[in-house]
C-alpha cells in the first residue's frame, strides 16, 4: 500500500513488483507508439528530411508519462527498454540510451518537488526532458551522423519548441485521464 | 554451422560493445569498412547467410540517403566539386555522409546481431552474474515476453478502428486517430501488467533473494580467451587512433 | 474441524469510495471444499477472491475491518509472495498472467521462485504436464497457445506450487463448451482424489455446478445465501430456459450480407475458412456458432473487410465489396467486439458515446439528444463524467455497444460480444441486441455459447472446421440436438 500511495507522496523510487512489471510492458507501448508516429513523421516532408516532430513529441510524452506512473526504477527501465528496442528502426539508438535516461531522471526530480497536478509543473518536467534529451540527441546527430553542426542545431530548436508544447499538453491530459481511470492508484 | 546461440552472453557482448564502440570513436572509413565487412563476414560463417539484415539494411539505407541530402544541402565542408543555381556540392560532404553512414551500418548491425544470438534468459543470467537482483534481471524475459502480447493488442486495436470506419487514408487523419489507437494501448497495459504482477507475487516471485533458473551460464576458457582478446584489440585500435 | 478458509469481514473499502465493496461477511470454508461462487454484476465476486488471497489490500489498497484466516492464519500477517504455500489463484485472462515465453518455463516458474532443487521442479513439472496432458506444446510459445491450452498453463503452473487451496475466477469465461468440460472435470479430480479446497467463481456456462458442494451467493458486497448445491438449483436456477417468442420484422427481398462461396487460406496455407455460401436478410437476428478455430471470425473479418475473399466474392447492402467501397460501406456497420477495450479510449463516457458524432454536422443540442438517448438505452444515465475504464467488464461492452449504435447503422455485428462476462452482465449485453433487433436492426450474432444463440436468435448457422454445416430457424434447435453434440457444442 505504501508503494501505492507514493505517487501522492512525490516519492522518486518504487520498486513494488507492480511498478516493475508495469514499466516493461508500458515500456513497450513506448516502443509501439515510437514506431507508429515514426512511420506517421516518414510521410511528412520534414520527417524525410530526418526532422521527426510527431515521434519526438511521443518520445517525450512517454519518458515522462511512465516516470510519473512508474516512479524509479520504473521510468529507466522502460526509457532504456524503448533506447535499446530502437536498434530496429533508428540508427540514433546509443544516443537514445543517454536521452532517455536522462529525460526519465529530469522527470523524477520535478516530480519529488511538484505533486505534477498543475500545467507549470507539466510545462517544467517538458523543458528538461525536451531540452536535455534532444541536446543529446543532436550531439548523436553530428558525431554518429556526420551532420553539420548548424543544420543539427537548427533541427533541434525545432524539435525542442514543438515537442515542449505538444508534449506538455498530451501529457497532462494522458496523465489525468489514467489517474481518473483508477487503473493507477 | 557454428552455433553462436550456445556460447556465453559475456562474449557476445564484448563483441558487440567493440565494434560499437570501435565505431563511435573511429574517424576513418576504411576502420569502419573492415568492421562492417568484419560483422558480415563472422554473420555468413556463422549463419551461412545475411538474411536477418534484409529490413534493417532497408532502414539504414533510407538513413544514410537521409544524411546524404542534408549533407549536399547544407554541407559547406571541403572543395566544391559540383555548383548549378544556388546548389553547391563540397568533397567534404559526401566523405562526411559516407563515414556516417558505414557507421551506422557498424553500430545498428552489431546490436543486432547481439540481439538475434543471444536470448533474453540469458541475458538475465548475465546480469546475475553481475550481481543484479534477480527480481530486475528477469525483466529483460519479462520483456521478450510481453512484446509479442502488446503487438496483438495494437493489432487489435487497429482491427476494431479500421472495422469502425475510423478513417485513416491522409497523414492527418492518421495524426487525429493517434489517442484513439495509442490511448486503449495504455489502457490495456496498465490491465495487463496488473494481472501479471499480482500472478506472478502470488507464484512466490521476490520471496527469496535468488531463484533456481535451472539454465545457468558459465564462462569457458576459450570464451574467457575470446574477451581478453577483443578488449586488447580495442586498447591497440584506441592508441592508434590517439597517436597515429 | 478447524475450517481451511475464515472470513469474517466487517467491511472493505475503497479510497475515496463511500460504499464498502465487500461487507458483513461470516464464511467458513473446510477443507476438501468445491465451492462455486455466484452473484450479479459487482456484487463482489472476484473481490472476495482477493481478500482471501490478500491482494486486497496488499496489492489494491483498501482498508479492511476484519479477519481473513487461511489454514488458521491470519493473512494479513503473510506476505503477498509468500501465499502461494496456502492458495493458488487463477484469474480470467490466461495471456496477462504467464510470464515466461515458453510453456515449460512457465510451468515451473512458482515451483523455480520457491528455490527448490532442479530435480524437484522438473519432477513437479513433469508430473502436472502429463496430469493435464500439455506435454505436447512442453516447448512451445506462450503467445501462440490457444485460449484452451493458455488456461491448462496457468492452471499447470498453479498447481505445481501444490497449495492446498485453488482460487479461480471464471476460469474458463472465454473458452468453448468442450474445453471448458475438460477444465472443470481436471479440477473436480483435484478436489476429489488430493483433497484440494477448490473455490471458483462461476461463469455463465454453470459447468461448475456440476461438480460443486456449495454455493456462495453475493450480492451487494455481502453472502446473501450459503447453501448446498441442489438448495441453489431449487431456489435460483430458472427451469430451463425456453426460446422466447421473438417477433422481428425481417424483409425477405434484402440482403443486407451475402457470401457466394468465399474463403481464406492464409498465408502458409493455413484455411481460415472454405467455400461459405450464407445470405442476412435484413431485420434478422442470426447466431453464427462454432468451436475456437472453427472459421467463425475469418468468417467475420472478410464480411468486415479485414480480410479478401481468396475464392468467392462478398455483397454488402446489395454492392461488391471493393477498396473504394469499403469505407463507406463500414459506416453503415456498427460492430461490437469481444474486447470493449479495444476500443475505449476517451475519459468520460459521454466523450466515449459522442467521438463518433465528431465527425457529423449534427447541432450541438442534436448531438446532446442524441447521447442522452443512448445512454438511457444501455442504462448509464446520470454516469457522463465517469471514466469508462472504471465500469465492469460488462457495462464496459455496454458502453461500447452504445458508442456503436449512436450512428445508426443498419448492421450490427457483434463478435463473442459476451466472452469473459459472468451471466448477468451477459444477459445485459445480449437484452439490448435483442431490443435493437427488434427495432428494426439487422444483427449478426458470432458466438460459441449456445444458451445465447438459442434464447436471442432468431435464425442459428452452424460453423465446423472451416465450413458452414448448418443453417437452420432457431425454433428447430431441438431437431438438430444430435448434430450439435457431435460438433461438441452441446
Amino acid at each position: 500500500m505504501e508503494n501505492e500511495l507514493a505517487l501522492k507522496r512525490k516519492k522518486i523510487f518504487k520498486t513494488d513488483t507492480k511498478s516493475l512489471i508495469g514499466a516493461v510492458v508500458m515500456g513497450i507501448v513506448f516502443v509501439i507508439a515510437c514506431q507508429i508516429t515514426g512511420q506517421i513523421d516518414n510521410m511528412l516532408p520534414w520527417g524525410k528530411a530526418g526532422m521527426y516532430l510527431i515521434n519526438g513529441s511521443c518520445w517525450a510524452f512517454f519518458t515522462a508519462f511512465i516516470t510519473l506512473i512508474y516512479k524509479q526504477p520504473g521510468g529507466i527501465i522502460a526509457a532504456e527498454i524503448e533506447a535499446l528496442t530502437s536498434v530496429m528502426y533508428s540508427p540514433l539508438w546509443v544516443a537514445f540510451i543517454f536521452a532517455n535516461a536522462v529525460g526519465t531522471i529530469w522527470v523524477s526530480f520535478v516530480a519529488s518537488k511538484y505533486d505534477m497536478t498543475k500545467w507549470s509543473h507539466h510545462i517544467l518536467a517538458q523543458a528538461g526532458v525536451c531540452i536535455l534529451g534532444n541536446c543529446i540527441v543532436t550531439v548523436g546527430m553530428i558525431f554518429i551522423l556526420e551532420i553539420p553542426l548548424d543544420v543539427a542545431i537548427i533541427e533541434t530548436l525545432i524539435l525542442i519548441a514543438v515537442n515542449w508544447i505538444v508534449a506538455t499538453v498530451i501529457t497532462k491530459l494522458a496523465y489525468d485521464a489514467v489517474l481518473k481511470s483508477g487503473l493507477v492508484k | 554451422m557454428i552455433n553462436v546461440k550456445n556460447w556465453d552472453p559475456r562474449l557476445k557482448l564484448t563483441w558487440c560493445l567493440f565494434l560499437v564502440l570501435t565505431a563511435l570513436i573511429s574517424r576513418n572509413m576504411m576502420l569502419d569498412l573492415v568492421l562492417l565487412l568484419t560483422i558480415l563476414i563472422t554473420e555468413i560463417i556463422t549463419e551461412k547467410s545475411l538474411k536477418r539484415f534484409k529490413v534493417i539494411a532497408i532502414l539504414l539505407l533510407i538513413a544514410g540517403s537521409q544524411v546524404l541530402i542534408i549533407n549536399l544541402l547544407f554541407g559547406r565542408v571541403g572543395e566544391p566539386v559540383w555548383s548549378w543555381w544556388i546548389l553547391t556540392v563540397y568533397n567534404g560532404s559526401l566523405i562526411a555522409s559516407l563515414l556516417g553512414f558505414l557507421r551506422i551500418c557498424v553500430i545498428t548491425i552489431s546490436a543486432i546481431q547481439f540481439a538475434y544470438n543471444t536470448d533474453a534468459t540469458d541475458i538475465a543470467q548475465m546480469l546475475i552474474k553481475w550481481h543484479i537482483p534477480y527480481r530486475y534481471a528477469m525483466l529483460v524475459p519479462i520483456t521478450a515476453r510481453f512484446f509479442p502480447v502488446m503487438v496483438n493488442e495494437y493489432h487489435s486495436i487497429c482491427d476494431s478502428n479500421s472495422a469502425r470506419g475510423v478513417p485513416c487514408d491522409t497523414v492527418m487523419e492518421h495524426i487525429r486517430n493517434l489517442p484513439a489507437a495509442v490511448m486503449p494501448l495504455i489502457y490495456r497495459a496498465l490491465r495487463i501488467s496488473n494481472d501479471a504482477s499480482l500472478s506472478v507475487e502470488l507464484r512466490g516471485f521476490g520471496r527469496y533473494e535468488t531463484r533456481n533458473f535451472q539454465k545457468t551460464i558459465g564462462l569457458r576458457p576459450f570464451e574467457g580467451i575470446m574477451i581478453l582478446f577483443i578488449i586488447m584489440m580495442y586498447i591497440s585500435i584506441m592508441l592508434c587512433i590517439m597517436f597515429l | 474441524m478447524k475450517p481451511i478458509i475464515s472470513i469474517d469481514l466487517e467491511a472493505l473499502v475503497f479510497p475515496e469510495e463511500k460504499e464498502a465493496a465487500l461487507k458483513n461477511i461470516k464464511l467458513d470454508i473446510n477443507q476438501g471444499d468445491f465451492i462455486a461462487v455466484t452473484g450479479g454484476t459487482a456484487s463482489g465476486k472476484s473481490l472476495l477472491l482477493h481478500a482471501i488471497t490478500s491482494a486486497a489490500p496488499k496489492f489494491y489498497p483498501c482498508t479492511i475491518d476484519g479477519t481473513v484466516r487461511v489454514a488458521d492464519r491470519n493473512v494479513e500477517e503473510i506476505p503477498l509472495c509468500e501465499m502461494a504455500d496456502y492458495v493458488g489463484y487463477m484469474m480470467q485472462e490466461p495471456q496477462n498472467q504467464m510470464i515466461s515465453r515458453v510453456v515449460y518455463d512457465e510451468l515451473g516458474f512458482g515451483v523455480a521462485n520457491m528455490n527448490l532443487s532442479s530435480e524437484e521442479i522438473q519432477s513437479r513439472v513433469g508430473e502436472i504436464m502429463s496430469f493435464l496432458s500439455i506435454q505436447d506444446f512442453a516447448h512451445r510459445y506462450t503467445d501462440a497457445l490457444s485460449g484452451g491450452q493458455a488456461q491448462k498453463v496457468v492452471l499447470g503452473s498453479i498447481l505445481t506450487l501444490k497449495a492446498p487451496i485453488l482460487l479461480l475466477d471464471q476460469p474458463a469465461a472465454e473458452l468453448d463448451p468442450k474445453t471448458s468440460a475438460e477444465l472443470y472435470k481436471y479440477l473436480s479430480w483435484l478436489n476429489k482424489n488430493e483433497k484440494i479446497t477448490t473455490m471458483v467463481v462461476m461463469d455463465k456456462s454453470r459447468e461448475v455446478l456440476k461438480y460443486a458442494d456449495r454455493v456462495v451467493v453475493m450480492e451487494n458486497g455481502t453472502v446473501k445465501d450459503y447453501m448446498n448445491t441442489e438448495e441453489y438449483k431449487n431456489k435460483y436456477q430458472q427451469k430451463e430456459k425456453k426460446r422466447r417468442p421473438i417477433e422481428l420484422m425481417v424483409d425477405h427481398e434484402t440482403d443486407i450480407v451475402k457470401l457466394m462461396g468465399a474463403s481464406h487460406i492464409y498465408k502458409g496455407g493455413i484455411v481460415g475458412c472454405k467455400a461459405i455460401d450464407f445470405t442476412l436478410k435484413k431485420g434478422d437476428f442470426t447466431a453464427v456458432i462454432g468451436q475456437n478455430g472453427s472459421g467463425k471470425s475469418t468468417m467475420l473479418k472478410l464480411i468486415e473487410g479485414l480480410l479478401k475473399p481468396t475464392e468467392g466474392s462478398i455483397e454488402l447492402f446489395g454492392s461488391p465489396v471493393t477498396k473504394k467501397n469499403i469505407g463507406e460501406l463500414r459506416r453503415r456497420i456498427g460492430f461490437l467486439f469481444q474486447n470493449p477495450d479495444d476500443q475505449i479510449f476517451c475519459s468520460t463516457i459521454k466523450e466515449e458515446i459522442g467521438y463518433v458524432l465528431k465527425r457529423k454536422d449534427d447541432s450541438e443540442a442534436e448531438k446532446n439528444k442524441k447521447i442522452q438517448d443512448v445512454l438511457a438505452f444501455i442504462g448509464l444515465e446520470g454516469s457522463e463524467e465517469v471514466h469508462p475504464q472504471r465500469l465492469s467488464r460488462g457495462q464496459r461492452q455496454l458502453l461500447a455497444l452504445g458508442s456503436v449504435i449512436i450512428s445508426e447503422p443498419e448492421l450490427i455485428i457483434a463478435d463473442e460480444p459476451t466472452s469473459g462476462l459472468d451471466e448477468s452482465q451477459s444477459r445485459l449485453v445480449m437484452e439490448k441486441l435483442l431490443l435493437l433487433a427488434q427495432q428494426g436492426k439487422t444483427v449478426l450474432l458470432v458466438t460459441h455459447d449456445l444458451s445465447d444463440a438459442k434464447y436471442f436468435a432468431n435464425r442459428i448457422v452452424v460453423m465446423n472446421r472451416h465450413e458452414l454445416v448448418l443453417d437452420f430457424n432457431a425454433d428447430q434447435m431441438d431437431c438438430f440436438t444430435d448434430d450439435l453434440i457431435k460438433m461438441e457444442l452441446m
